[in-house]
């Protein structure tokens, strides 16, 4: 129903041409200098653009003043397979300005890799745009809250965030030991297969519980493409793969999973440790590939796992 | 007698080279392996030898169907190359003019879409344990029906002008190009999807093993047995084909068998290698450089020709980059397009005729 007064809007020349003067003018502002312009009021009306934008939304602001996410967000946040329960909040498929605009938010909250052009227009019709930090580890994502909850405004929920996320990252870090686990991530799509290095989440989860990322042990930074070749070679402790989404309870079915069938399914991999002696460890899709606090979520939920695999391993040494 | 000598001193070379660069293909590999454990193993895969301990093993058979299915995908965009070019009567013509590239990609995007989740629960249902194999296969049976749908869209009553082929090619070309981007569009925010199938643009001859060796030489076989009915037909429509038809040329018969094999060849390379440009255009006019200028000649030598240059090109850009090597595909056109530039400044006068 917003659509119509601004879609009218839009067509008079002046409705597009001062948006876009004012964006190139506004497109070189940085991001503090945006932030402080909308720090008179605690924003109400939050679009949350991306799922890291979502997470944190939720932890720092709640879903009630969050009015409208990306679909797919609903899957790779902490709205997946909707908990908690996402009240009747607007659904968008692309971060453009007209759906966004259409919403009349006080704050979009986005990762730095959206498009800069539609960051343009948005601040160029006075909307507040939050840029967050990109997160690659555990330090990033402690920012992410920070930032976050300074532009959200609600320092009680911000202090809780903060304080839950350094006390459950220092019993990580404190239940943390050496682990005697190399290991790697794991993905493929039946074409090429990839993998995560140095400067990932993935690395960082590795890192936090003690195991040994051989891919950025030699060397790789960021994610980088991985053959059969290399994994026999390397041949893992343990593989980290993704699980599928929504489990095949979604209305698209079974998404995702192939990385592990693949593993499993593949003659010439059969001969790996981790096929072998079934040391293939799932993560839930949406905590595999999370850049945002609930990295923490995710490595509390590979700790248990990889938990499961050692006392099943050490079971079977037993016998 | 030509520049590239009698046939049995060309074929003697040209296997000299084969198994040249074989050997180093083979022999290259991040994992390390020593020389003589590499033999040791090939050895091995043809039961002259014990296996070496497992995942040796698998390394070395990896690395030899590797290099095999490279030998062959070279050899059928080449050969794909050199029947596109003598049936367009245009050395500038290649495999992707008549949609093998745009319905293999198309395909291939399909494919990673089932796989990554994106289908109906039968079709899911249905795929479940192929995983491997949905991309090869989606690929190879779009490039063949999207390469009948431009010869059937410009046929007329069993006919297709050369002009028109060229046009529908083209057109349809746009039009499995904008499904392509569409797919790519609406996965851009499902990063891994949206890589897998960006990854496969670039080609991939990793990870290849028996069944992709057989896809692209079963492939390349039955094109090549084509060769005998076109090739002295190819050289006689260099003259126009109504020339052609009066030295007695089927000419409608000689494109219908050009553009099945052709299709049949790139298709099979395509669907096991992704998308590899500038051999198909590149191998021909090397061979003509070498002194082939009948196609009677030059479709037989694009074959081993075509092999020895993407095999001699990965091998070499391994060798120098390692770990850093690029896909096959951003290689050959890294190397291709300058390569392409440098051929057709040389023979500038020739150009001009085109």
């Amino acid at each position: 129903m917003f659509l119509i007064p601004l879609l009218s809007a839009a067509w008079r020349p002046w409705g597009v041409l001062a948006p876009c003067a004012l964006a190139l003018g506004l497109s070189a502002c940085s991001r503090v200098e945006e932030a402080s312009a909308g720090a008179g009021g605690r924003p109400e009306r939050i679009v949350a653009a991306s799922a890291t934008a979502v997470d944190l939304v939720v932890t720092l602001a709640g879903l009630e003043r969050m009015v409208g996410v990306p679909a797919q967000a609903l899957e790779y946040s902490v709205l997946h397979e909707g908990r908690p329960e996402p009240r009747a909040i607007a659904r968008f498929e692309a971060y453009l300005a007209e759906p966004v605009l259409a919403l009349r938010p006080d704050l979009v909250v986005i990762d730095p890799w959206q498009a800069p052009e539609t960051t343009a227009q948005l601040r160029a019709t006075g909307i507040l745009v939050l840029t967050l930090p990109s997160v690659r580890n555990f330090s990033d994502a402690r920012q992410a809250l920070v930032v976050a909850g300074d532009a959200l405004k609600d320092a009680e929920l911000s202090a809780r965030a903060l304080a839950d996320f350094d006390r459950r990252l220092e019993a990580l870090r404190a239940r943390s030991r050496q682990r005697e686990l190399r290991g790697l991530a794991y993905s493929n799509f039946g074409g090429a297969g990839s993998t995560a290095g140095r400067d990932t989440t993935i690395d960082a989860l590795f890192e936090v519980l003690g195991i040994e990322n051989q891919i950025a042990q030699r060397g790789t930074v960021g994610h980088a493409g991985i053959s059969f070749e290399d994994l026999l070679a390397l041949d893992p402790d343990l593989i980290l793969v993704s699980e599928p989404l929504r489990m095949g309870e979604g209305p698209s079915g079974d998404r995702g999973g192939a990385a592990e069938r693949i593993l499993r399914g593949e003659p010439s991999l059969a001969g790996l440790r981790a096929v072998r002696e079934e040391r293939i460890v799932t993560l839930p899709a949406w905590l595999f590939a999370t850049g945002s606090h609930e990295l923490v979520t995710a490595a509390e939920e590979l700790a248990r796992r990889v938990g499961q695999l050692e006392a099943r391993l050490a079971e079977r040494q037993a016998r | 007698m030509t520049a590239l000598g009698s046939g049995a001193r060309a074929g003697l070379a040209y296997a000299a080279l084969l198994v040249l660069l074989a050997t180093a293909s083979v022999l290259l590999g991040s994992s390390g392996l020593s020389s003589a454990e590499v033999l040791e193993g090939s050895l091995s895969m043809l039961g002259l030898r014990e296996p070496l301990e497992r995942n040796a093993q698998a390394i070395v058979e990896l690395r030899v169907w590797r290099a095999t299915c490279t030998l062959g995908v070279g050899a059928a965009l080449a050969l794909s190359g050199g029947l596109i070019q003598g049936m367009f009567r245009n050395a500038l013509a290649s495999p992707s003019l008549i949609g093998v590239t745009g319905g293999a990609s198309l395909g291939a995007a399909f494919a990673i879409l089932i796989v990554g989740g994106y289908a109906p629960r039968l079709v899911l249902e249905a795929g479940t344990g192929l995983d491997a194999w949905l991309v090869p296969l989606f690929s190879f049976v779009m490039a063949l029906a999207t390469t009948a749908l431009v010869a059937l869209i410009a046929s007329s009553r069993g006919r297709a002008s050369v002009t028109t082929l060229l046009l529908v090619g083209i057109a349809v070309n746009m039009c499995v190009a904008g499904a392509f981007a569409a797919i790519q569009y609406l996965t851009l925010e499902e990063w891994e999807v949206s890589r897998a199938i960006l990854a496969w643009t670039f080609g991939t001859l990793d990870d290849r093993n028996g069944l992709h060796c057989l896809t692209v030489f079963v492939g390349l076989g039955v094109a090549a047995l084509a060769v005998p009915f076109v090739a002295r037909e190819l050289d006689l429509l260099k003259g126009g084909e109504e020339d052609a038809e009066a030295l007695g040329v089927d000419v409608a018969r000689t494109k219908r068998i050009a553009l099945v094999a052709a299709a049949l060849a790139a298709s099979a390379a395509v669907a096991v290698a992704g998308q590899i440009a500038f051999v198909g255009l590149v191998v021909p006019h090397l061979v003509r450089l070498f002194g082939a200028q009948s196609y009677r000649q030059l479709l037989w030598h694009t074959l081993p020709a075509g092999a020895a240059f993407l095999l001699g090109a990965d091998v070499l850009q391994r060798w120098i980059l390692g770990d850093g090597a690029l896909q096959p595909g951003v290689m050959m056109s890294v190397v291709g397009g300058p390569f392409f530039l440098f051929l057709l400044v040389r023979s500038r006068r020739e150009v001009s005729t085109w």
